[in-house]
């Protein structure tokens, strides 16, 4: 492993390599983002220049989480690559199960002007009630498979809210802290699928056809 | 331990636990005490500072084994050497615990899952009991198995396990750890914090540690041979020693500012591209509605104009239409009176009954005498038929008559009655030959097959598989012999000649058959003797019998009837008078034929056939003769038959021949009658022809007639429809106003649009139309963003389709689109504005941010330069110790290279600064840099010079520490020796200490020169422990050896006061020192 990374680290301290290989590690192996004061890997941007070029090496990126919040991701032509034969690792259920999720927590808090920011993690909690009144699934198959979703990280379970003359509900899910890792671009293309997928015909729709049109033109040329 | 919590944390700095920062600050090491790590025992080992301390091992065999690399690793990983990986947290800390294994003991011991690295810190230049403790500082590093590898506490005074055995140390060091402080609020602190904590972050320490205690990632200056450093890790060795490192971090966290501005700034931009391309698009779509609402109502003014315009075409159509209407209703009437007129003349017509019975009566009187005159011709037609029939006839008959032979009927039968009889008798005559020939042929049948005689018997014999033979044909006669011999043999015409042997069987079998006769054939034993007696006694016993030779021959040789012939021929008398004298028979004789014998039967019953076949042939043609006479007389009778009728024939021909007259007499009398009706009904056929002419004349004229008002008819109805759908109110409720108005509108108008027809003004209006659409709704716009009602009516075919349904379809658009752009015009309005206000705030944030990042990176490039001034500065005098050093411990001189870096492209790269030692190879000649090969020798004490010449250029006031194990290990005698001189000197002159590890054979290079002497000691490899170290002082360290001695066992129990004298060497002075007596006295000095 250190050989690949060696033309990156060749020239650096022990202290340096070493802040480094932390932060690397961090941002790899950490479920959350890592916060720049625990990694002085991070907080300066010559390392940091160094992580990022480490991960590049292995098909990674560096992905800012927010205000001093790091993590790693997919670099995109490697997600390009990855995905174009269609391959998905996620079962069909798990996935429906999710975009659930998605479009409760943050689609649609999104579209309602009440969340702004491109993230896909914050959001409006989506109680299990809705994933069940929502889902085709059956409620084993359903509680299974939000099972496997949060073992991956991809949802995470929230304390309810509770509101004042409300019932209190049961467990309400987020989209988990995987989300964290997707670039800006990938961000992006979940929000402009989704908005493609609900609304083909809104104005919004069209923005993104024309904008894609283009891209997809010179692409083929 | 009584102490409690309080008392330690106000013993500290006076700030927050939290952030402690430097704790240890310019205090130097007094003593260490390792607890469960390696091998080492726990005793607290005293140290000096300044100068070369050297550990040295004693172990079973050698100095290996006893700890003296974990020993020093212990001290390099107090003072915070940078190899420790302290960011990772340390992990290889781990490998220096208690490990049952590798102290080759793990069947009696368990592995340590901690244990302690405690370090006494004192003023550097504390000489009292009092001194030491005022200044003193305990820090305990707990070094854990598992991660968090190490935690860090301290307390402000001497703290340390006191006991009397190691064991009791090692029990005592748990609870006292608990009892300190945790120095990061709840928690403490680990790995990642401790250079920080307590050196402040300058460099304690740098070593050189054995590959046993841990493997290097990376090369160190003291680590490797100076050459395979590269200039620029060179750089950042020496900026560590001197902490220029600090000042690169500031102005790398500088650079970090300079990236964070640029990245906001870039981002920003960004941003505001992506917008400005967002928006360029919504305000092309405000730009084209703006232009499709000038257009809607241009399209809406031309509308006016072709409402006018046919409100004023409608008018005019609308007069035409009324006079033609009335034109056409006058022409109606008239043609349809002429039509009733013509109809009542062609009733008349058809209804004209005097003509009708003219017609019918010419008619009736034409067919009456046709039909007669046509009665008559048929009879006299059928009657001629009659006469040439029955002459035909006639000549028929009168040819058959000729065979009647001129005789008349009654003579005809008579002869044919007569011929009958005749063919009767001949038949039964026939009938008669015939049967005689039958049995004639049966005989001869039965002679041919020998079945003639005794036929029945034969058979059964010979199914019962019997020899037999008649007896008739056994027996061959001579014709002299027949005479006598047929007699004598016809009674016995019936016998069978049996074999003697087989008599019983044969008379049973033939019980069932009377009359059968058997003669038994000579026993075929006797027959030759017999044969030969016969001869013997012919003579004697017949007299008159002829000789023996007499008798007949017998034709069958196995079945020879000599016995019973001779017995036959003794009976025998004379023919003529009897042929048996005995029973006195007489047989005539006289056989026509003979009586024996096959072949001559068959000859008998032969002729018997012949002469039968010939009497048959003769009775056959009298039968043929009698039956031609039959055949003749027939024909004659029949004959005379047809002669009677042909006469018959000739009457009635004659009565015919005179009826025929009468018929054609009658008519010859009819025809005048008929040729008149004839004639009448001619002329009454060609009145009817005219007639009917005359109507159908008439009926098409009606026709005409009737047509023409159809199509008048048709031709108002169309007009009307015409009239109506003009709907002149609807034209001016669309214009809007009354006609003459419209006349004004259309009079009012400019150029030739007053003219204008109306699809003239339809093709402009939907021209104009279609622009406002294509303005709106850019061609290929997907049909979903199209509101549904504008979609609907411009996907609807009329529209689409364009010519005349366009004029229909304009309305609706029109108010559609209308519609749709007055909605969106204040929205448009909106959006405008919000564009606009964002666009100057956006712009103002990218002006910002371009600001802050031209700030940020003149701040950067401003701070670069004093640092690289700052850092050339510190090379500068780094190079002067460095030369001074070098020529001072027995060098030529030597320098430093330092150019100074391009500043970074990007404010995230790094700035790289890169140092290249230099020295002269021998006096007077040139630099050379340390790269080029040299012996290694040279290399490690150049760069223990570098490190040293680092340390003071560094200017601070803390002591550093330099770490070697295997000490001198490349070194040749002499240059051991000014190794360790040099370190001892540099050390002593320089506040600088060199620990380092020897092997056996550099200990008596080194004892002399060393400051403080530590001796590992272990005793056997049985032992996991080592027995306590032995420390001895130089010379001039002696005192203070004994005062630290003293001091730190302060908390000792009595008795080991007592034996921690001058001689800290006697195996007596500790009461743990347990085996072998430390053996080097050489170690005294």
């Amino acid at each position: 492993m250190t050989s690949i990374f060696e033309p990156v680290l060749a020239d650096l301290g022990e202290r340096q390599r070493d802040e480094i290989l932390a932060a690397f590690a961090a941002v790899e192996h950490s479920p959350e983002p890592v916060p720049e004061a625990v990694a002085a890997g991070l907080r300066d941007a010559t390392l940091r220049r160094s992580v990022a070029e480490m991960l590049h090496l292995i098909g990674r990126t560096l992905v800012r989480a927010g205000p001093g919040q790091w993590t790693s991701g997919y670099r995109d032509d490697v997600a390009e690559r990855l995905t174009a034969d269609g391959g998905n690792p996620l079962p069909l259920a798990d996935r429906a199960v999710l975009t659930l999720v998605l479009i409760h927590s943050v689609a649609i808090p999104r579209t309602e002007g009440t969340l702004s920011g491109d993230s896909w993690v914050d959001g409006t909690p989506t109680p299990i009630e809705e994933l069940q009144r929502r889902t085709q699934l059956p409620r084993g198959e359903l509680r299974q498979s939000l099972g496997r979703l949060r073992a991956a990280g991809l949802v995470r379970v929230v304390p309810a809210r509770l509101r004042p003359g409300t019932v209190p509900q049961n467990t309400a899910y987020l989209p988990g802290p995987q989300f964290h890792r997707l670039t800006e671009t990938a961000r992006r293309r979940l929000q402009e699928e989704l908005i493609l997928a609900a609304g083909p015909d809104t104005p919004l729709a069209a923005a993104i056809r024309r904008r894609r049109a283009p891209a997809a033109e010179k692409e083929t040329s | 331990m009584t102490e409690d919590a309080p008392r330690f944390s106000g013993d500290g700095p006076a700030t927050s636990p939290g952030d402690s920062t430097d704790v240890v600050g310019g205090r130097v090491l007094t003593g260490i005490q390792l607890i469960n790590i390696s091998r080492l025992s726990a005793h607290p080992v005293p140290m000096v500072s300044g100068g070369l301390v050297t550990v040295a091992g004693q172990g079973p065999k050698d100095s290996n084994g006893a700890g003296k690399s974990s020993f020093i690793a212990g001290i390099s990983l107090l003072s915070g050497d940078e190899q420790w990986r302290w960011s990772s947290g340390a992990p290889d800390a781990a490998e220096l615990l208690f490990t049952a294994e590798i102290a080759a003991a793990d069947g009696r011991w368990g592995n340590a899952d901690h244990g302690y690295v405690i370090g006494v810190f004192t003023e550097h230049g504390a000489a009292t009991p009092e001194a030491l403790a005022t200044s003193a500082l305990t820090v305990w590093l707990r070094i854990n198995r598992k991660a968090p590898y190490i935690d860090l506490r301290w307390a402000g005074e001497l703290y340390v396990p006191a006991a009397a055995s190691d064991a009791d140390r090692v029990a005592a060091a748990d609870g006292m750890w608990a009892e300190l402080p945790r120095r990061n609020g709840r928690h403490d602190i680990h790995a990642n914090r401790l250079g920080e904590v307590l050196y402040g972050r300058h460099v304690r320490c740098v070593s050189f540690l054995s590959t046993s205690v841990r493997a290097s990632a990376t090369a160190n200056l003291l680590a490797q041979p100076l050459n395979e450093l590269s200039p620029a890790r060179i750089f950042d060795a020496i900026a560590a020693l001197t902490g220029v490192d600090r000042e690169m971090e500031q102005e790398r966290a500088s650079r970090t500012t300079e990236h964070a501005r640029r990245e906001e700034e870039q981002r920003a931009r960004a941003d505001l591209e992506q917008w400005e391309g967002e928006t360029r698009i919504i305000e092309a779509g405000i730009a084209q509605r703006a232009g499709a609402r000038a257009a809607i109502e241009r399209a809406g003014a031309l509308w006016q104009g072709r409402c006018a315009r046919l409100v004023v075409d409608g008018e005019h159509e609308l007069a035409s239409l009324g006079s033609e209407i009335s034109r056409l209703a006058a022409e109606w009437e008239e043609r349809a009176a002429e039509a009733g007129r013509l109809r009542e003349q062609l009733r008349d017509l058809q209804n004209d009954e005097a003509f009708q019975s003219y017609c019918t009566a010419a008619e009736r009187k034409w067919k009456e005498m046709s039909e007669r005159d046509r009665a008559l011709e048929v009879e006299e037609r059928t009657t001629v038929r009659d006469v040439e029939d029955k002459t035909r006839q006639r000549t028929a008959l009168l040819e058959e008559a000729r065979a009647a032979d001129g005789r008349d009927p009654a003579q005809a039968a008579a002869e044919e009655n007569a011929a009958n009889t005749r063919l009767e008798e001949a038949l039964q005559a026939c009938g008669a030959r015939q049967h005689e020939l039958t049995d004639a042929a049966g005989a001869l049948a039965g002679a041919e097959q020998g079945d003639d005689l005794a036929a029945g018997q034969l058979q059964r014999l010979r199914a019962a598989g019997l020899r037999a033979v008649p007896l008739l044909d056994s027996v061959v006669l001579e014709p002299d012999q027949r005479p006598a011999w047929e007699p004598r043999l016809h009674p016995y015409r019936e016998a069978v000649v049996v074999p003697a042997a087989d008599a019983a069987q044969a008379r049973d079998l033939l019980a069932g058959l009377p009359g059968s006769t058997l003669v038994l054939a000579d026993p075929a034993a006797s027959q030759k003797s017999r044969a030969s007696k016969t001869t013997k006694t012919s003579s004697t016993t017949a007299p008159p019998a002829p000789p023996a030779s007499g008798l007949p021959a017998s034709s069958v040789e196995d079945l020879p009837v000599a016995g019973f012939l001779a017995s036959l021929a003794e009976r025998a008398g004379d023919p003529a008078e009897a042929t048996d004298t005995a029973a006195r028979v007489w047989v005539a004789g006289g056989f026509a034929s003979p009586l024996t014998g096959h072949a001559a039967r068959v000859e008998k019953a032969r002729d018997r056939v012949n002469s039968a076949t010939a009497r048959l042939r003769e009775a056959e043609e009298s039968v043929q003769h009698a039956r031609s006479q039959l055949t003749v007389a027939r024909a004659r009778v029949t004959a005379a038959g047809a002669a009677q009728r042909a006469e018959a024939l000739w009457e009635d021909i004659g009565g015919l021949r005179e009826s025929l007259g009468d018929l054609a007499a009658q008519r010859a009398e009819l025809e005048p009658a008929v040729r008149a009706a004839r004639q009448q009904h001619a002329e009454m056929l060609a009145a009817v022809q005219t007639r009917t002419q005359q109507a159908e004349r008439l009926r098409a004229d009606a026709d005409r007639l009737e047509d023409r008002q159809q199509r008048n008819a048709t031709a108002r109805a169309d007009l009307t429809t015409r009239q109506a759908a003009i709907d002149l109110p609807a034209r001016l409720t669309a214009f809007g106003g009354r006609a003459d108005e419209a006349r004004a509108h259309l009079l009012a108008l400019p150029g030739d649009e007053g003219r204008w027809s109306e699809q003239e003004w339809t093709s402009t209006c939907c021209a104009e139309l279609d622009d406002v659409l294509t303005r709106c709704f850019p061609r290929g716009t997907p049909e979903d963003e199209i509101p549904r009602e504008i979609a609907g009516l411009r996907s609807d075919v009329r529209w689409s389709r364009g010519l005349a349904g366009q004029g229909e379809a304009f309305p609706v658009l029109h108010r559609s689109l209308r519609t749709y752009l007055a909605q969106t015009e204040q929205e448009d309005e909106y959006q405008r504005q919000r564009i606009t206000r964002q666009r100057a705030e956006r712009s103002a944030d990218l002006e910002a941010a371009r600001k802050g990042l031209r700030e940020a990176a003149q701040a950067a490039a401003a701070h670069r330069a004093s640092v690289a001034e700052g850092i050339k500065a510190k090379l500068k005098k780094v190079a002067t110790q460095f030369d001074r050093l070098d020529q001072e411990y027995g060098g030529y001189g030597a320098t430093l290279d330092f150019p100074e870096p391009e500043p970074p492209a990007e404010p995230d790269k790094p700035w790289r600064w890169t140092v290249t030692p230099k020295w002269r190879r021998a006096e007077g000649q040139r630099m050379s840099p340390y790269n080029l090969r040299g012996n290694t020798a040279q290399m490690d004490e150049k760069a223990v010079k570098l490190v040293c010449a680092a340390a003071l250029a560094g200017g601070t006031d803390r002591p550093l520490l330099l770490v070697l194990d295997e000490l001198g290990r490349n070194l040749g005698k002499q240059h051991r020796t000014e190794a360790v001189a040099l370190f001892e000197r540099i050390g002593r002159d320089r506040n600088i200490t060199v620990i380092g590890a020897l092997q056996d054979d550099m200990e008596r290079y080194a004892i002399d020169a060393s400051g403080l002497y530590v001796k590992l000691r272990r005793s056997s490899d049985a032992s996991p422990y080592n027995s306590a170290p032995i420390v001895t002082g130089h010379d001039d360290n002696q005192a203070r050896l004994a005062l630290l001695r003293d001091w730190l066992a302060g908390h000792y129990p009595p008795l080991l006061s007592a034996g921690s004298g001058e001689d800290p060497s006697d195996p007596s002075g500790s009461s743990e020192s347990s085996l072998g007596a430390p053996t080097s006295s050489g170690v005294m000095v």
